[in-house]
């Protein structure tokens, strides 16, 4: 399994990065949060019974991490919300980058557990079943999360046009 | 979701460390590293604790822990250290925690006290890291299954308390004691040990450096900062507030093989944490003490 693992982790990289990073706001974070779950994964495979389920466990792993950085750094952490400088967006007036950067930053807010569950559903575009197991809980919980996540986020936004 | 989707372009434009990759392959490497050393050592010594019983009540076993580092472990390190350090160990799977100790003794130092005072002081600090863990297993695993996990995926806390020995003669002996905690996050503690064997203290770097220490030390260490990021712009030091700026009065440091001071600074003080521990060595000139050999 670990050579599958290996390329696996190789080839997503940006992704786990960018997931990371949802939760830290901070480049060498994400990027510690990355490399935390990359060695506790290939130290762990073994624990690893069904090979089907190599993508749900190492996101899983991911997730934890983040959570577990989240807690322990906090204050280390500076930003709640990322400044527009970390994303390559160009210098173009037309590029509305405000309302996007407005709705990233409410998602953001969410607490870490809403985020979560929000990020894989929309950012990832996972299924709820797969969003169950990698926060390990089950699909309720996880509707249960995204309709108050979503509540929340109408809320913020207010044009309401969100739905 | 018009709005979710705003989210989702801005989270597909995050900027990619140019660190990133290499940072990547580092962690595959650290795993190769770790996992080098056969994970069968659970069998392995779930064997060789059958007959020594170590596993039975180790906390009260480790009070007593001369007795039993005597007792049970009496493997010499090869080398000259042989006849000052030897070590102890055990590993035990529990519900919810898997625990993996290995630890140093002093014995035959010819100072008794000494022998005991530093080993009981290593046994505490053992059973009250392992008594930290226990606490932290048991309100993951509760927290896991509250949440509607399944005990049959679950993946255990693991903790490790392991040393290395750094450095040892009939002058001092040096080594540093690791424990980490594997499950949210993979960070090591450390503390360090160097003890005068003819005195039985613990050496302090104005023992070793002489009353400028804070002085070498800290011009070391810029020095070796500076060192670093020449060689490769991947080696990133903090310089802004978090910057270094001078040495704490409980600087973690050993003395190498040579004789040669290293400080150590964990992750994230003085350098991003992608950067690991970073130490530095301490070139003589002002070393009050040199390795007899």
């Amino acid at each position: 399994m670990t050579p599958q693992l290996e390329e696996y982790i190789l080839q997503y990289q940006s992704r786990f990065y960018r997931l990371a990073f949802t939760y830290v706001n901070d480049p060498d974070a994400a990027m510690d949060v990355v490399q935390n779950a990359i060695v506790q994964a290939l130290t762990h495979i073994h624990s690893l019974r069904e090979p089907a389920y190599m993508q749900t466990w190492f996101y899983r792993i991911l997730v934890n991490e983040g959570l577990g950085y989240l807690r322990k750094h906090k204050r280390l952490l500076p930003m709640e919300t990322p400044p527009e400088a970390f994303f390559a967006v160009g210098g173009d007036p037309e590029d509305d980058i405000a309302r996007r950067l407005d709705v990233y930053r409410a998602v953001e807010r969410l607490n870490p557990k809403l985020r979560t569950v929000v990020v894989l559903r929309f950012y990832e575009d996972m299924q709820l079943n797969e969003i169950a197991q990698i926060t390990s809980t089950n699909i309720n919980t996880v509707k249960s999360r995204l309709y108050k996540a979503l509540e929340i986020l109408r809320g913020e936004m207010q044009e309401g046009d969100l739905a | 979701m018009k709005c979710l989707q705003d989210g989702k372009e801005l989270y597909q434009l995050l900027v990619l460390p140019d660190g990133l990759d290499g940072a990547v392959k580092e962690a595959v490497r650290h795993a190769r590293r770790q996992t080098a050393v056969p994970l069968s050592r659970r069998v392995g010594w779930a064997a060789a604790c059958a007959g020594a019983c170590l596993c039975l009540a180790f906390a009260a076993a480790l009070n007593a822990f001369p007795a039993l580092a005597k007792e049970v472990y009496n493997i010499p390190v090869l080398g000259q250290v042989a006849k000052v350090v030897t070590f102890w160990r055990f590993e035990e799977q529990e519900e919810n925690l898997y625990i993996k100790v290995n630890m140093p003794a002093l014995q035959n130092t010819g100072n008794t006290e000494l022998e005991n005072r530093v080993n009981a002081e290593i046994a505490r600090k053992v059973n009250e890291r392992l008594e930290h863990a226990r606490e932290e297993a048991r309100l993951l695993y509760e927290a896991y299954l509250n949440t509607g996990g399944d005990p049959r995926t679950y993946i255990p806390l693991e903790v490790n308390i392991r040393y290395e020995l750094k450095s040892s003669n009939g002058q001092w002996v040096s080594f540093v004691v690791e424990s980490s905690e594997t499950r949210a996050n993979y960070y090591g503690e450390y503390e360090f040990y160097n003890i005068d064997m003819q005195t039985g203290k613990e050496l302090t770097l104005a023992d070793l450096l002489g009353e400028e220490y804070i002085a070498i030390v800290n011009e070391a260490v810029r020095q070796g900062i500076a060192a670093d990021e020449a060689t490769d712009p991947d080696n990133q030091y903090f310089h802004d507030e978090l910057a270094f700026r001078t040495i704490q009065p409980d600087q973690g440091f050993y003395i190498n093989e040579a004789g040669h001071v290293v400080v150590v600074f964990p992750k994230y003080e003085i350098a991003p944490g992608y950067m690991g521990i970073r130490e530095f060595e301490i070139i003589p000139g002002n070393l009050k003490l040199s390795p007899t050999s």
